[in-house]
């Protein structure tokens, strides 16, 4: 039985609250800042009320993809910012797309599901249910008024809607016409689109992937939705170190951005002089029933097929700040690369929140650039759970950088679907 | 890098036809029509008035270990593993051999938002208020443990593969998105990871519930759906002539694939090889397939090499066959690249005539059918065929379902935005 082919990262593209670039991410985090601030309006009213948003005219989308091509009206934000990310990727390599097709690459992004335009769907609502006549409960939908509320609904509304459009919109970006897929369904879906595509290139279906998640939460009906899992800090305070997972204090606060990879068999990126920024060496993913018995060994199991050999000099864990959360995290860290193990956090959500599918790959981009010493991110002193002090005190501590250091990055989910992505540095 | 042989041990469906595969196949075979007009809301004054309906109480668990199924897409896709496990006779792996498991599913979204909005708009506010100020999100945020709220949960249908996880006791889940091609795309990826050796059993497949008061009106808007409302029964007519659109259908549909040492070790019935798969994406446009069906050969042809196969070996296209005047003719068009002239020779047929699109359920669907048709000899009919299209020159199995010895089946999946999935189904060769 023939090896598997080895696969390598030789790009990496980011949209995050800090702007367009790994380098604006690096600095960030480097400098210890943060992203957030006060929401407006209507996403301003309900809880958190603050989140870490990427301020992007509509006029700068050109610099990073063809606008003519991808319409803006028909893609919504998470696509918008994978889109950004991947165009930002492409400029990196000298890769910009000129027209031609590719054969052998594809994408694969990891997204959320979230319904586009909610004020619109209110209108409809609105215009369809009332109550049933002489009731003072209950509902009717009056579908003899369909066609009246249809009238607030174009068709751009449903087309970008569509779960597929996030990979659907890159390939025709890129002109991949290998695999293509949006991977759905929870917050590890991200990491779960880098593994396929890990899958994918050493099976031999493609020689490149374009591979990450790009998300916004900031839509009314996914914030209350994530609020009522319990993920929010409702705290007052306008941001700042309201995001400390692994800590006494509980709760996150929501941020939009997104990460893509470069993937490449390594043959390929050696035989065209590409640089190679890292080797993956595993991928792991498992999905527990919440509540069901071995939480964190099977959490251990991913961690563990993300990196089958050593132990990590930098992990980025999900930092969820749910305490039930971070303290199966810590855990499953513990069980997966020994009770002595001590390595350094790279956790990105006190800094650009929490992006659902997103947070996986920004953290895995983060363990990338601090792991090859393009970013130094400012250690946090938090005051330990109990339950988290190797996560926590890991916050505080620095790792091995350069050729040879290893990283570990993770989405541990509340619904109980976790993924790992495991990383050898290169020169 | 060796390959595990890939083998179907199992079947499940909820469809228009029915929830028992071997009596859905026979009244396809037949050419019974499930298309008709919508009864799930009142359509009147749409522009498309069609859908392909369940219309049957579905037999489905309340709950599946903590997983409460509580709308008719769960309905559907548990009711349908259900079956699919019990015509495998597959036990609910425990312990490290549930690492070995996987769940492969196309879920898309859930039932339409207005319908579980509703109520949440009229508690708030009554038929009087303000359209612009709602504040529907903040009584979400506010009042989580409401009924209503669970609303929240049924747009994402994210407990679908987690409950079929509890079902046969997989370790491992993943959803895929690509438009009308999920549901095949979900079998394939279940196919590579048990090729790859990452696991020995799957359940792959898909759900859709989109005949909705928004999905319908939204995909008209596109001008994807028939409007031929005065003739609903007649509505989905991929090839023909006359075709306007697809009719929208719901259901689910679920095979279980192990690898064929799995399956042999515990003496299961294996009912066909899943031979081959192959993926590729137009790069073309949103709405449209690529004119010449570029992208759909390149699938096609990827799927047929997958499974260590020439052209001329394939028996029968189970088609993508959508009904629409853009993807018939593109389709038509990448069968005859991929398969050269050995495409006029092929019997191409669309089980959609009969049901309409099940969306991210028609590839696991029409797989399932594929594998009866591999087993029992008799190729489905493309139903209300009447008027050959010049430009749809092929063998369509016009409206009779015709007997003969099918050994290699190549089922078509093509999706908005141009991706594209091809699965190669075999007669399995112990």
């Amino acid at each position: 039985m023939s090896a598997p082919r080895r696969v390598v990262i030789t790009g990496l593209g980011v949209t995050s609250p800090f702007g367009v670039g790994p380098a604006a991410l690096a600095d960030g985090l480097s400098a210890g800042r943060d992203g957030f601030a006060p929401l407006e309006g209507r996403l301003g009213a309900l809880p958190p009320g603050v989140g870490a948003k990427l301020d992007l005219p509509r006029k700068e989308f050109k610099l990073w993809f063809d606008t003519r091509v991808l319409r803006l009206s028909t893609m919504t934000r998470q696509t918008q910012l994978g889109c950004i990310a991947a165009g930002d990727l492409l400029k990196s390599l000298d890769m910009v797309p000129d027209g031609s097709k590719h054969l052998d690459r594809g994408a694969f992004l990891g997204s959320f599901i979230v319904p586009p335009d909610f004020a619109k769907q209110v209108r409809a609502i609105r215009i369809l249910s009332h109550r049933p006549e002489g009731e003072e409960t209950g509902f009717v939908l009056d579908d003899g008024r369909l066609a009246e509320a249809m009238k607030f609904a174009s068709a751009f509304d449903f087309l970008r809607a569509l779960p597929n459009m996030p990979s659907s919109h890159l390939s025709i970006q890129t002109g991949y016409q290998g695999p293509a897929c949006t991977y759905l369904g929870s917050d590890a879906s991200g990491m779960q689109a880098i593994g396929m595509a890990v899958q994918v290139i050493r099976s031999g279906q493609a020689t490149a992937m374009i591979a990450g998640a790009a998300f916004s939460p900031f839509q009314e009906v996914h914030l209350a939705w994530q609020h009522k899992r319990g993920l929010w800090n409702t705290d007052e305070g306008a941001g700042g170190d309201r995001v400390r997972p692994y800590s006494t204090q509980a709760g996150s606060l929501p941020g939009e951005g997104g990460a893509v990879f470069y993937l490449e068999e390594r043959e390929m990126a050696e035989a065209r002089g590409a640089t190679i920024l890292a080797e993956i060496t595993g991928y792991g993913q498992r999905m527990i029933i919440p509540d069901a018995a071995g939480q964190a060994d099977v959490r251990a199991e991913a961690l563990r097929a993300a990196l089958p050999d050593g132990t990590p000099d930098w992990v980025a864990p999900s930092g969820l700040g749910r305490p039930d959360m971070d303290r199966l995290d810590d855990e499953a860290h513990r069980l997966a690369f020994g009770a002595q193990s001590a390595p350094a956090v790279v956790a990105v959500t006190p800094h650009i929140g929490f992006s659902g599918p997103a947070t996986g790959p920004l953290g895995l981009a983060a363990a990338l650039l601090t792991g090859r010493g393009d970013a130094t991110p400012a250690r946090i002193t938090v005051d330990a759970d109990p339950g988290c002090a190797t996560l926590a005190g890991g916050l505080a501590r620095a790792g091995r950088t350069g050729a040879g250091a290893t990283a570990v990055a993770s989405s541990f989910t509340v619904d109980g679907v976790h993924a790992a992505i495991g990383v050898r540095i290169e020169a | 890098m060796s390959r595990q042989k890939v083998v179907v041990t199992g079947l499940g469906v909820v469809v228009p036809h029915g929830d028992d595969i071997d009596a859905v196949y026979q009244r396809i075979i037949r050419g019974e029509n499930e298309c008709g007009r919508i009864t799930k809301f009142d359509p009147e004054g749409f522009l498309c008035q069609i859908g392909s309906e369940v219309k049957y109480e579905v037999e489905a668990p309340d709950m599946v270990g903590p997983y409460t199924v509580h709308n008719d897409a769960l309905r559907y896709v548990v009711g349908a593993a259900d079956r699919a496990v019990k015509y495998a006779n597959l036990d609910a792996a425990t312990g490290d051999e549930q690492d070995r498991r996987a769940i492969v599913l196309s879920t898309g979204v859930g039932p339409a938002n207005i319908d579980f909005l509703g109520p949440i708009a009229l508690r708030l506010h009554g038929e009087d208020s303000d359209p612009y100020t709602s504040d529907m999100a903040s009584f979400y945020a506010q009042a989580p443990d409401e009924p209503e709220a669970q609303g929240l949960d049924e747009f994402h249908l994210d407990t679908a593969a987690p409950a079929c996880a509890v079902l046969i006791g997989a370790a491992h889940v993943n959803n895929t998105a690509s438009a009308c091609a999920s549901g095949s795309h979900a079998v394939a990826d279940a196919a590579a990871m048990i090729a790859r050796g990452e696991v020995d059993v799957a359940l792959a497949g898909g759900v859709c519930t989109p005949v909705t008061r928004v999905l319908v009106p939204g995909f008209a808007m596109l001008q994807a759906l028939s409007t031929r409302n005065d003739d609903p029964e007649h509505a989905s007519r991929p090839f023909d002539a006359g075709r306007d659109g697809f009719v929208m259908g719901e259901g689910a549909a679920v095979l279980i694939l192990e690898s064929e040492e799995h399956a042999k070790a515990r003496g299961a019935t294996i009912l066909a090889e899943l031979a081959g798969w192959g993926y590729s994406c137009d790069a073309y446009r949103l709405t449209d397939p690529q004119p010449e069906g570029v992208g759909m050969a390149l699938c096609m042809t990827r799927a047929i090499e997958s499974a260590g196969l020439k052209p001329e070996d394939v028996d029968h296209v189970n088609a993508h066959g959508t009904s629409t005047p853009y993807n018939d003719r593109a389709e038509t068009l990448a069968i005859k690249k991929a398969l050269g002239d050995h495409a006029y020779k092929t019997p191409v047929s669309s089980n959609k005539s009969m049901f309409g699109h099940l969306i991210h359920a028609a590839g696991a669907l029409e797989g399932c059918l594929s594998v009866k048709t591999i087993l029992e000899g008799v190729i489905p009919p493309t139903a209300n065929y009447e008027e050959a299209d010049p430009l749809c020159d092929l063998d369509y199995v016009p409206n009779t379902g015709r007997p003969a010895k099918v050994d290699v089946i190549l089922k078509n999946s093509f999706g908005f935005g141009g991706m594209n999935v091809s699965v190669v189904y075999r007669r399995y060769e112990g």
